[in-house]
Order: C-alpha cells, then structure tokens, then sequence
C-alpha cells in the first residue's frame, strides 16, 4: 500500500513537471510565431539548464538559435549547458573544453554533431585544432581537409554574410593545415599551402606574414622581404602589423645588410612607439567613459583616423571579425524584437541581454586595443635586442680591422631564386593588380668580410 | 660657346626630370611604396601549369607555300609536358588540295600544267621548349600564353607529277612519301585551366626532285599556319 | 730524584757533541735529466698517437633574437574571433 502511494506520489509529480514543460513549450511556440525569437528561446532554454530536451524540443530550440545567434548560451556556465546536448551546445562546450587543453572532452561532444548541420565546419576546425594542441598532426590535417571541404560546400549554397562565414572557415582550415608542416619545419609544403588562400579573400593579407616567416626560415631572404613590402601598399594600410616590421630588419640582419636594419628598427621607433603610446592615452581617456569602444565601433572611419591613425586600422579589423559580426546580428535582432513592442515580449529580458551584449562588444575590441599595444612594445625590446647584436656585430668588426666585402647594391637578378612553376616579370614603374603580393628583392649578400686596406 | 651650350641642354633635361617627378608624387599609386631604394622583383606562381599534363589540339590550316594549289587541312596533336618547359608530342596533318586561280590561268594562257606538289598527310613526333611565357590585359581580364619552339621527324606524303610534267602526256600524278625534319613554333593562349587557344606556323623540310634534276633530290619547304583549340589535363 | 734528572739532562748534552765527531759531506742534487722518447709503456694505445691539443671551437656569445617557432596562439585566438 505505502509502496503504491509513494509510486503514485512520483508519477503524479512526473506527470505534473512534464505538462508544466508542455505549457512552456507551448508558450514558447507562440512567441516563436510572434517573431519574438529571444523571448521564446529564454523561456524554453531555462528549463532545460540542467536537462536533456527530447528531440522535438532540441530541434526546435536549434531553430530559434539559427534567428538569435548562439550568443544567448554564452551567459551558461558549463553546469547548466552540459546536459542540453544540441548541437549549438555541444560546439560551445567543446570550445571551452579546447581553450582548458581537455582534448579528450572535445571529441566526445562534437562526436555526434550531424554532418549535415551548419555548425559541422565549424566543428571540424575545432576538432582539428584539439588534434593539434594534442600533438597529432596527422590527424589534425586529415580534419581540417575535411573541414574546408564541408566549408566549401556550404559557401556554394549560401549567399551574402553567411557565405563569407563559410568562406572564412575554410579558409582558416586551409591556413591551419599551413601552419601544421611550418611548425614540424616543412617551409615549402606550408608555402604551398599558404599560396591555396586567394587574394581577394579577408584572410589573405594575414597569411602574407606567415608566408614570410616560412620564407626567411628557408633562407629566401629576398623573398621575405619582397612580401613584406605588401604591407605597405595603399591597399593593405589597415592591416599593419608590428611583426612585419622585426621580420623586415631580421632579414636585413641576415644579409648583413645592417644600416637597412638599423633604418628599419629606427623608424619603428621613431614612427609607431610613438603612435602606439598616442593610442594609449586615447584609450585611457576613453576607458572613463560607458561603452566607449562598442560607440567607437559606430563613428565614421574619418573620425576615428584623426585621433590615431592606429585606431583606424583596429576598427577596420575588427569589423571583419565573424564573431563582431555575429554579435551585431544579435544586437540587430534583439532591437527589432524590442522595437516591435509585442505586449507578449519579455522587454526586461530583452534589455538586459542587450546591455549584455553592448558591454562583451566593449569589452573584447577593448581587450584587442590594449593587445595590440602590448605587442608594439613587447616588439620594441625585440628590436633593441636586434639593435644591440647589430651594434655588437659592428663592433668586432671594427676590432678586427675588416668590413664587408660587398657594398649593398640595388639588386641584382641572379640573387633571384626562381622555381620552374613561378613567373618572373620586372618592374617597369608599374606592376599589375594580380601581381601583389608577389614581390621578391634581389639584395646581395654582403656578409662576408675583408681586411680593411691602411690606405681606405 | 661649348660650355654655354652645355650648360642649357643639362638645364632642358633637368627641368624635364622635374616636370615628370612632380607629376609623380601627386599619384599614390606611382608605388613610392615600394623602397626606390631596391629593385623589386615579381615571382608569380604560374596561374596555368603544365608540367606532368596532358594536352590534345585539333586545328585548321592554311598553307602558305604552295604556289598552283590552295591547300588547306586539319591538325591532331597530342602531347605530355613531362617538366614545365618540355614537352613530347605526336602531330598528324591531313591536307586537301585545289587547283587555284594561278593555275588555272597558266592552263587557259599557254596550255602547261607546271610542276605541282600536292601535300597529303604528314605524322611526326617532336620535342617542344617552352621558355617564353606572358600575358595580357584586355577587355578587364588577364590572359596567359605560352611560347613554344618544336623540332621534330616524321613522314611526310605527297603526291606531285614530277614524271610526266616534261611529256607531252596526260599528267600523272605519283604518291611518295618521304622522310622530313620539321620545325614549329607555337602560341598557346589560355582560356583557363583546361582550354586554350593555338596559333602555329609548321615548316616542314624534305628532299624532293625538280623537274630540271629529276633523279637528284634537293631541299624543299612546306610552310602551314594553324588555328586550333585544345584541351590540357 | 731532582740529582737524577739533572744527571740525565747532562748525559743528553753530551750526544751530540759525541756525533760531531762523525763528518757530515752535503751534496746539491744532481741534475735528472729523463728522455721520454726512450721511454718504454707496455700496453695498447687507445688514444691518436701524436700528443696534441685540438683547437677549441671560441664560443660565440649571440642574443636569442626573435623567433617564430608556431602559431597556435593565432590558431586558438582566430577560434576565438568566430563567435
């Protein structure tokens, strides 16, 4: 008798939190074709912070994401996303799990995302970068080809935003597999690969510097050079970066061509020490007020150039950023569902997750600012440190009464070192637009040495 | 006087090297950005490689030698590119011939048939170099071509009525063929990865009789120009 | 007991002007002179024959200047930079 009472006692209250979830679900339903998608995902995706929906809930919950953006599960801590075992869930988690170096969690929770699931690309990319971090790199090549495969797929049939999203992934997939023989010191295989990213895609001016590497790694000097001369194209102002600078005056070094170097290291200091240290006290002045980098994100470019010209080229990178993007979007969404003002919406929730929102925008372009200056001037140690062996090397010299054999000369051809699958052309004042990029310097060596003559 | 003259033709260069620079600076793409200090260089890789690939042309021709026949034909090539600059090919020709307006008018005025050669066939195979590449811009869009240089042996076909042409008897015409050294040179523009476009101009040696030395044979030329189309994979 | 030791303390005394009797000859040490060449070591040689110090290599003192071993840093961040 008291074994049913207690049995009848559980199945009422199973029964009772069940229709509760179905009311809720219902609900949910309802917003949902009220268009108010961040009300209905709330109210549905609570319940749930420590449980697993059964599938119809699960594909519905998915379905709101795809209108919301997943930033909405950002707010879960790992306790209450763990159990929710959707897709969009289990990529959060396993990024998480991939940042804490857990690998093996990692694979298990992206094991079952479907393959024909919009987050499968992104998913791969995960999962060959934990393949990496784990030190199995064959496996990490093998996925991320899977990976720019499926990411090619989905940029066949999508259009607009979506298909750069797509566009992006695979294209990171191809960089990382690059980046894979560049770490296990394959130069020219990660060469090869780099030169698989085309010119006109968002992440191409990023792999010129990464090439360059290779490049100087191979001992092609002057054809490091050649491609770090890219940056300073009018074109690619905006992707200006402080480690082009130390790999220029590394090259230099490497020739001993050391007043080039020296000329290098000086107008780092002269040019962008200084512009860096400007950028910092308009930061710091900014920092005092609400929301500062999130509005600056909104002014004119003009604007922001005039201040710091650095500023410019930070605002310009970061609007190129999938998640900036992303984040935007759900801004967007979150204004259209405020302003639509259905008496059914959840206003407070949909302000609050939109202060939210504007204060994480803040936080991480400031994040980016205060990074970029951090790497201005740890580089600026590196140049002295260069400046400093420049100056040592100078100095035996002079000790030991010799100089260099050669003195630098424009270039000449014959340094050239030309592939048969390469083309070479001159430069007449001009060069073609789908020759950018490809530049190459032809600088003698002049490293070795002779005694200095009594009648120099 | 000299020294005068002197000093006001550096004076004519000088200002002209300062009308151009000052024209110069004002343009932000005149790539100052590129240290002037150095010579740049560009390495391109090839958009459209074509070692360890496999080509296949089919082309008209249009002979350019034969003075008493209008000869026209049809070309078949196949080759392999076994490095980026070398390749290996077999080439078929097949001819067809027409008694032109020349001849014609000979017939009709002094009642000769001259001597005529008439092209049938000729197959070889031959060696091609390909060191010259380039492009050009048009309409907005970059092409890429190839320059090639071919030399090659084969059999060459043809037909010419070197025994009766000094008879007073019905002309005859005698198939021969005979053994030939030919040399090519060829422009391959291409469309994209797998077609292309050729312009070819074929000089074909082979030793022949005349009908002043019949029995000794000396050097002769045919010369045909192509335009064909082709595929590479 | 003290007349003993008194008597002791003069026999003592007396030794060596017993032993001055002897003649003391000093010598200075010859000069020793050794040639190793006829030097005979019985043994294996396991060592190179001639004796000769090897040049040593001068350590060359550099700074560690900046190196790009990897990019897991930009391959973590751009995962970071997707949403």
């Amino acid at each position: 008798m008291k074994l049913l009472l207690v049995l009848t006692f559980i199945m009422s209250s199973a029964w009772a939190k069940q229709s509760k979830i179905d009311k809720l679900y219902l609900k949910s339903l309802e917003h949902y074709k009220n268009r108010d998608y961040f009300t209905a995902l709330d109210l549905i995706a609570h319940q749930y912070k420590y449980a697993t929906p059964d599938q119809n809930i699960q594909h519905y919950i998915e379905r709101l994401v795809g209108y919301t953006g997943t930033h909405y599960f950002n707010t879960f801590n790992d306790l209450e996303l763990r159990k929710l075992n959707i897709p969009t869930t289990d990529l959060i988690m396993a990024k998480r799990n991939l940042y804490l170096k857990k690998f093996n969690y990692v694979h298990k929770r992206l094991k079952r995302m479907p393959k024909g699931h919009r987050l499968y690309p992104e998913s791969l990319l995960v999962k060959g970068t934990a393949y990496l971090m784990d030190k199995k790199y064959q496996k990490a090549i093998s996925t991320y080809q899977k990976c720019s495969e499926a990411a090619y797929g989905w940029e066949k049939r999508t259009e607009d935003k979506q298909q750069n999203y797509f566009a992006v992934l695979k294209e990171s997939c191809i960089i990382n597999i690059a980046r894979i023989h560049y770490k296990q010191k394959n130069y020219k295989l990660a060469i090869r690969h780099y030169e698989d990213i085309p010119k006109k895609s968002f992440k191409w001016p990023y792999t010129l510097l990464e090439k360059s590497w290779a490049y100087y790694y191979t001992g092609d000097y002057n054809r490091s050079l050649g491609i770090l001369l890219t940056y300073n194209s009018p074109l690619l102002e905006s992707y200006f970066t402080p480690e082009a600078e130390v790999l220029k005056a590394l090259n230099y070094f490497k020739l001993c061509l050391y007043e080039d170097a020296l000329a290098v290291i000086d107008k780092y200091y002269n040019t962008f020490a200084p512009r860096s240290t400007a950028l910092k006290k308009v930061i710091a002045r900014g920092n005092k007020k609400d929301l500062f980098f999130f509005n600056m994100m909104f002014t004119p470019i003009k604007d922001t150039e005039k201040e710091n010209k650095f500023l410019r080229n930070l605002v310009t990178q970061m609007t190129k950023r999938i998640k900036y993007n992303l984040d935007l979007n759900s801004f967007y969404q979150m204004n259209e569902e405020i302003y639509r003002a259905n008496k059914s919406a959840n206003l407070p929730l949909l302000l609050k997750m939109q202060k939210d929102l504007k204060e994480q925008i803040n936080h991480y372009v400031k994040v980016s600012m205060y990074k970029f200056i951090n790497e201005i001037h740890s580089l600026s140690s590196e140049m002295f440190n260069l400046k400093l062996e420049i100056l040592s090397r100078k100095r035996d010299l002079a000790y030991k009464n010799k100089t260099f054999r050669k003195d630098r000369s424009r270039g000449n051809f014959k340094n050239i070192k030309r592939e048969p699958h390469q083309e070479f052309w001159t430069f007449r004042s001009a060069f073609w637009a789908d020759e950018l990029g490809d530049y190459s310097l032809a600088l003698d060596s002049t490293c070795k040495t002779r005694r200095i003559d009594r009648n120099e | 006087m000299f020294k005068n003259w002197f000093n006001l033709f550096n004076l004519a260069i000088l200002s002209l090297f300062a009308t151009s620079s000052f024209a110069g600076e004002e343009d932000l793409y005149d790539f100052l950005w590129l240290d002037p200090d150095k010579s740049v260089y560009v390495l391109q890789n090839k958009i459209y490689p074509k070692d360890k690939s496999f080509y296949v042309d089919l082309g008209l021709l249009m002979n350019q030698t034969n003075k008493f026949q209008d000869t026209s034909g049809a070309q078949f090539k196949a080759g392999y590119y076994f490095s980026e600059e070398w390749a290996l090919e077999f080439d078929y020709v097949k001819y067809s011939n027409l008694n032109n307006s020349a001849l014609d008018s000979l017939i009709a005025v002094n009642g000769v048939v001259p001597f005529i050669q008439k092209p049938l066939s000729s197959s070889s195979l031959f060696a091609i170099w390909s060191p010259f590449y380039g492009k050009i811009n048009t309409f907005n869009q970059i092409y890429y071509f190839d320059w090639s240089f071919g030399l090659g042996a084969g059999s060459y076909t043809l037909e010419s009525n070197l025994d009766t042409v000094q008879d007073n008897t019905q002309d005859i015409y005698k198939e021969e063929n005979v053994g030939a050294v030919l040399l090519k040179t060829n422009f391959k523009f291409h469309i994209n990865r797998n077609l292309h476009l050729g312009v070819e101009l074929l000089n074909t040696n082979y030793q022949f009789g005349t009908p002043k030395n019949p029995n000794s044979k000396g050097w002769d030329q045919n010369n045909d120009i192509i335009f064909s189309i082709g595929a590479s994979f | 007991m003290n007349k003993l030791l008194l008597l002791l303390a003069c026999l003592s005394c007396t030794f060596p002007l017993m032993a001055q009797d002897k003649k003391i000859i000093y010598k200075y040490k010859e000069y020793e002179k050794f040639d190793l060449g006829d030097l005979e070591i019985k043994g294996s040689v396991i060592a190179p024959g001639d004796i000769s110090v090897k040049e040593r290599r001068r350590k060359v003192f550099e700074r560690n200047l900046l190196n790009r071993d990897d990019f897991d840093k930009k391959i973590i961040d751009e995962i970071k930079f997707l949403r």
